[in-house]
């Protein structure tokens, strides 16, 4: 499949003091929901970072939109929307102090669409509501209303569904995909998230992330074929190992991630094989790289 | 003035323009008539007027610009990932020196203006000490406000404002006694100093915006 892509990095490395993200390439689907799958202290946030402008000191390269604009030109500023996973706002300013420094901050911006999605989302936001009075959730519902509200064709979204309660997330989703589909193609969203299963629906490309590095890349159905999951007896957990990614094993059986190439050598193994969720696919990649150990793992 | 109107909320402005001012006109008024104390003369309610406006000012800026300079103050995030937030930025806070700097000129001439109403003999060797006082007061504000933006725990930035007024007020004593400078030179040695912490107050959180951009901590 032959897609344009939104973002495209080159050797992206960002060092700090014990971490370093190194990103040998980086691309992002045009006109889809990417999400940025990883563990905790896997890079997500700087690499969100780094495309949103927040963080500047990184080598390598980054081009936006049709690889016309260098990730440090500003006029790519407002075309991008982002949210931090935490309130990026004052906390003593009021809804309508969000409202009017957004509208200085950005020309596309605007306060009549920000009012509608306020009330779409159920903000509380009575005349003199404060950012600080409002839950977790709810500021980061005033933080994804206020970039819906602007004119944007990217959408950097750090962990919007974290403090959210199920129906929200649903509601997210349903918005992803109405902002998608109103761009036709021109819009795209990459979000970080820790909520694959709640996500999965609006997930169409995936980028798994480890220890700084991209370890995984692809559109969801691509991976649900590349991967299969097995399960079969725990004594034939040994003539398996070999093709299992992320396996795990109990006195009740394993579980595990194979590639599809690899089933044929499976023959002659009692194992059942299913397709994979997108959770699946995720957890097992990320424990074949984690540092963790599960119980019964030696 | 629209950033500035945005970034702080209205009833801030209805006190530090409207309300604040005339609080400390009226106490002029009160200590020169009487009502307030014994009758003072002009300079003397410009003195501890001076002292009060410092420690009220540090407050306010505690409430709008609290830890604006420290490592930890991850709000200017929402002005970097506009084109036009650092020159917002820098708008609010220069203008936030401009209504401080407005603040005390007019308190100062309201106060004369109420001696001069209240037929006090205001000779020009009582306005340039007072003209003084008024300096050295904005100054160790100035002072305060800068060093105290590093934090925004309220109670030390509070602490931080009585230390200061209390330490100016000694060495502005041990100036006038031991060091005979001509009036004119610490005034003008006042006034660069002014002129400079005011600069520092707007480039210092600037500074802090530009260097977190490359920041070597995670965060």
């Amino acid at each position: 499949m032959t897609t344009e892509n939104v973002v495209i990095g080159k050797n992206l490395v960002k060092k700090y003091k014990g971490f370093e993200l190194n990103v040998e390439d980086l691309q992002i689907p045009k006109g889809f929901a990417t999400a940025l799958i990883g563990e905790n202290g896997a890079g997500k946030t700087t690499l969100l970072n780094l495309m949103s402008g927040i963080r500047k000191d990184f080598t390598g390269e980054m081009k936006f939109f049709d690889e016309q604009l260098d990730c440090f030109d500003d006029s790519i500023r407002e075309r991008i929307g982002y949210t931090a996973p935490t309130n990026l706002f004052l906390p003593q300013w009021t809804i309508k102090q969000v409202e009017e420094m957004t509208e200085l901050l950005f020309e596309g911006f605007h306060a009549d669409r920000f009012q509608e999605l306020i009330k779409e989302l159920g903000i509380p936001a009575e005349a003199g509501k404060k950012v600080k009075e409002l839950s977790d959730g709810n500021k980061m519902k005033l933080m994804i209303a206020n970039v819906l509200a602007r004119d944007t064709e990217l959408l950097i979204l750090d962990e919007p569904a974290s403090p959210m309660d199920p129906l929200m997330r649903d509601k997210l989703c349903e918005m992803f995909r109405e902002y998608l589909a109103e761009g036709e193609g021109k819009r795209s969203i990459f979000f970080s998230t820790h909520n694959v299963a709640d996500m999965e629906n609006v997930t169409d490309y995936v980028l798994l992330m480890e220890k700084g590095k991209i370890v995984e890349t692809g559109f969801v159905e691509q991976l649900k074929e590349k991967y299969i999951l097995i399960k079969g007896e725990t004594e034939d957990y040994d003539k398996v190992k070999e093709y299992i990614i992320g396996g795990s094993k109990s006195k009740y059986g394993f579980e595990g991630l194979c590639l599809s190439e690899d089933l044929d050598k499976l023959a002659g193994v009692n194992v059942a094989a299913e397709t994979p969720t997108l959770t699946q696919i995720c957890v097992k990649i990320m424990k074949e790289y984690s540092s963790l150990q599960s119980k019964g793992e030696q | 003035m629209r950033a500035y109107k945005a970034y702080t909320p209205n009833w801030y402005h209805v006190l530090v323009w409207v309300l604040y001012p005339l609080a400390a006109v009226l106490c002029c008024y009160l200590m020169q008539a009487g009502i307030l104390g014994r009758a003072y003369t002009f300079y003397i309610p410009e003195a501890i007027l001076g002292v009060a406006l410092c420690v009220v000012e540090v407050f306010f800026d505690a409430f709008s610009f609290g830890g604006i300079c420290s490592k930890e103050y991850t709000f200017r995030e929402y002005f970097k990932i506009s084109k036009r937030g650092a020159g917002l930025f820098k708008q609010i806070l220069t203008l936030d020196i401009i209504r401080r700097i407005l603040l005390f000129i007019s308190v100062f001439l309201a106060n004369l203006a109420i001696g001069l109403a209240l037929g006090q003999e205001i000779g020009w060797g009582d306005l340039a000490e007072t003209c003084g006082y008024l300096l050295w007061n904005y100054l160790l504000c100035s002072i305060v406000i800068f060093i105290t933006r590093y934090t925004n725990q309220l109670i030390l930035c509070m602490c931080g404002a009585y230390f200061c007024m209390v330490f100016g007020a000694l060495l502005q004593t041990v100036i006038v006694v031991w060091i005979p400078v001509p009036a004119i030179v610490l005034i003008l040695v006042q006034l660069a100093a002014a002129i400079i912490f005011g600069i520092l107050t707007v480039r210092a959180p600037m500074k802090k915006m530009e260097g977190s951009f490359y920041d070597t901590q995670r965060s």
